[in-house]
């Protein structure tokens, strides 16, 4: 009896160390299979690509991608394109260089031109995408300053944009009327209509704080209309102090706005769509977004007091500007860049056809398409996005850069932190400059050589 | 079976498995962490040995991580008076009434069963200013408006107002656990203490502490090394702004790692949160002890 019962414990520990060997094999297995896609006898290989997405899956560039990607599958059956993603951005880029740092570096990918996709290029993991559009004779078929914005500094393309837009204030132009204000030209009307907004018990900006980029935009404002985008290039490798005269300008500008209390109550908590809603409910004089949320600005979506309400400004003029009034951000989104490793013909036949497809596509959907490719007044669309399209063409050639697409990611993580506790007033503008000089002279030796 | 339960080899055995798992799934990336510690790394160039150099940062010059270990410490100590003392309080006034006893208990353990994300929302509103939100329209109401503030914004504030959550969602469950301490004193004692003329007061003191000491102490173990790894509630309403004022050791380690790519920094800090725990175990059951004798 006793052996018995020992022999039974035996074989009982032996099955539940089975299962687990068995369970930890069998994960295994299945991810050989997915990678490979060619271990089931399927009746066509299939291979699946994945596309991970930093704008959310329902965005309107996803959507549209994946329309185009079903559509090719029809008539290549072993192309599958699969989308996974988060339109969050900060923990966008902490999964994708989690992947990347463990190996798996996705098929499509979407990345901006920054300090890390150069480490990237460096690495010879991307494809190089200016080649690859010149080969399919598709480099004419774009905007110009939509390409120049994929582009590194040194002119090397490795993403390709599936987005455009300009960036304007909008304001409610019933505030304005009210007391009497006009569209600011210069930031120091700008400044004005702010504290005449504030006096009239209105709060006059709403701004995303939460996810930093909206205030970091505030920052750059008068050194890219003082310096264009040398300011930025500069200073991110510490050529350039922040101490500078624009740096200065930009730091003192972020902070009266901050401190004069000209940005809603709580605003580093506030998040993008919360934010978006307090001007969209009347409830802010201005707000600074890009040209994609002109469809949430049109009156089928607009409550009864805001409709026809809601107009745009440029970005202000001041003394001595390098840059022209209608040079402003303008930018071709998060560019998508591609695995060198899994770029194989079907994938190139695939792009082809998506930039075929694309324009259209995309444009239809109420946006604004990074290809020279418009729609006319027949098409029905509202007077709003009219109005943004005859911008877009007025634009002009010189854009300014988005800094979090520049910086090195560590001070662009203590950047955008400091940059909230300086317009609530925690540190004094020379307090601030002084520690985002460290902090570039710390990092910046890293990505840039 | 009960023999088998006697035989301690077949104990060793069946205990295997679990041992296995906690192995791979904790002691491993404690290891892991512990080696990429003493490296240069972003996760796409080669890993560069830098010897002590991460942890010399760590100790010697960075603001900003003394900064988040104070924080946290404060953090802790929030979050272990609101779950371990709300919690008894309100696990002795459960023991003192007897109608609606359970509908009690569910009400106050439901928090524990809520996600993180849907209490981090759920704050960010109560919390809110423009548009104005739960708490600062009942301040206002009770003709407290000068109190009213943008809560998650304030410099002063923003700390306590991320730890409140974090606290009050497992008051329950340190409410259930004590509570079950409480009931299983037997009556007798308690009884006989009575008869002596003890008051409620002596009697909780010198009767029901003493008796469900082991289980307070484990609650105080739960609640610290809760809180020491304290991340998601903070991180989603604030995520360590305005500037550093929330900023914990493990937000601080996780974007450190995962945004600013220096997974070896990082993984230092990593290994002092480790250590940072071990030590406040050690310290709690020093202190339980020392009162005892």
């Amino acid at each position: 009896m006793k052996r018995c019962v020992k022999r039974l414990t035996v074989a009982l520990s032996l099955v539940v160390l089975m299962a687990l060997v068995s369970a930890c094999g069998g994960g295994n297995n299945n991810n050989d299979a997915a990678e490979n896609g060619s271990a089931t006898p399927a009746k066509t290989d299939k291979k699946t690509y994945k596309w991970f997405v930093a704008r959310g899956v329902e965005s309107p560039p996803a959507v549209t991608v994946k329309e185009i990607a079903d559509e090719f599958s029809k008539t290549h059956p072993e192309f599958e394109l699969v989308l996974e993603g988060t339109g969050d951005r900060p923990s966008y880029l902490q999964k994708l260089r989690t992947l990347i740092a463990s190996n798996e570096m996705p098929a499509m990918f979407d990345t901006d031109p920054d300090a890390y996709a150069s480490k990237l290029v460096q690495q010879g993991k991307l494809v190089d995408m200016k080649k690859l559009l010149q080969e399919l004779g598709k480099y004419e078929d774009f905007r110009p300053v939509a390409l120049q914005y994929q582009q590194f500094a040194d002119g090397t393309m490795y993403t390709f944009p599936i987005e455009y837009g300009i960036e304007v204030f909008w304001y409610n132009i019933q505030m304005f009327k009210d007391l009497g204000l006009e569209p600011p030209k210069t930031f120091d009307e700008f400044i004005k209509v702010a504290e005449t907004l504030k006096q009239g018990g209105i709060t006059p900006i709403a701004v995303d704080g939460k996810d930093k980029w909206p205030v970091l935009r505030y920052l750059a404002y008068k050194p890219f209309r003082m310096t264009g985008n040398d300011f930025i290039e500069n200073v991110k490798q510490g050529k350039a102090s922040f101490k500078d005269p624009a740096g200065m300008a930009g730091i003192n500008f972020v902070h009266e706005l901050g401190t004069k209390g000209y940005f809603q109550q709580g605003f580093t908590a506030t998040d993008y769509t919360a934010a978006r809603d307090l001007f969209l409910a009347g409830k802010a004089g201005i707000y600074y977004m890009g040209s994609w949320e002109t469809m949430n600005f049109a009156n089928d979506k607009l409550s009864a007091e805001m409709k026809d309400n809601i107009g745009f400004f440029r970005l202000p003029m001041m003394e001595g500007a390098k840059t022209a009034e209608n040079d402003y951000f303008i930018n071709s989104g998060i560019g998508v860049a591609f695995n060198q490793e899994t770029f194989d013909d079907t994938m190139k036949e695939f792009v082809k056809f998506l930039l075929e497809k694309y324009p259209e596509a995309y444009t239809k959907k109420g946006q604004f398409s990074p290809f020279k490719y418009s729609l006319d007044q027949a098409e029905g669309m509202p007077e709003i996005f009219y109005n943004i399209q005859d911008e877009i063409a007025k634009s002009g050639s010189v854009f300014a850069v988005p800094w979090d697409t520049r910086l090195d990611p560590a001070t662009n993580e203590l950047l955008g932190n400091e940059l909230n506790a300086l317009s609530l007033g925690a540190h004094t503008p020379d307090e601030f400059a002084e520690l985002m000089d460290q902090a570039i002279k710390e990092n910046a030796p890293k990505y840039f050589k | 079976m009960d023999r088998v339960l006697r035989n301690r080899k077949a104990a060793l055995v069946f205990l295997l498995p679990a041992l296995l798992v906690y192995l791979l799934t904790v002691l491993a990336p404690i290891l892991w962490s512990m080696y990429f510690s003493f490296f240069s790394w972003d996760g796409v160039s080669d890993m560069v040995y830098i010897g002590f150099d991460n942890y010399a940062k760590m100790f010697g010059g960075d603001k900003t991580f003394w900064k988040a270990f104070s924080n946290n410490l404060i953090f802790v100590f929030v979050i272990v008076a609101m779950q371990v003392l709300l919690g008894l309080l309100v696990a002795i006034l459960l023991t003192s009434i007897t109608k609606g006893r359970e509908l009690f208990k569910t009400l106050y353990f439901a928090p524990a069963i809520i996600t993180s994300v849907a209490i981090a929302q759920l704050f960010q509103n109560v919390y809110s200013f423009e548009p104005v939100g739960m708490l600062n329209y009942c301040l206002q109401q009770i003709g407290l408006g000068d109190w009213s503030r943008p809560w998650l914004s304030d410099m002063k504030w923003a700390l306590t107002a991320v730890s409140v959550p974090e606290g009050w969602r497992f008051i329950g469950l340190y409410m259930i656990i004590l509570y079950s301490a409480l009931i299983a004193i037997p009556s007798d004692v308690e009884e006989a203490a009575r008869i002596d003329g003890a008051s409620s007061w002596d009697l909780f003191r010198s009767i029901k502490m003493p008796l469900i000491k082991p289980v307070l102490m484990v609650s105080i173990i739960m609640a610290t090394t809760g809180a020491l790894k304290g991340f998601d509630i903070p991180y989603l309403m604030t995520n360590g702004g305005p500037g550093r004022v929330t900023e914990l050791l493990p937000t601080y380690m996780y974007k450190t790692a995962f945004s600013s790519l220096d997974f070896g920094y990082g993984s230092a800090m990593a290994v002092f949160i480790v250590i940072e725990s071990l030590i406040a175990v050690a310290f709690i059951r020093r202190m339980m002890d020392s009162k005892e004798t």
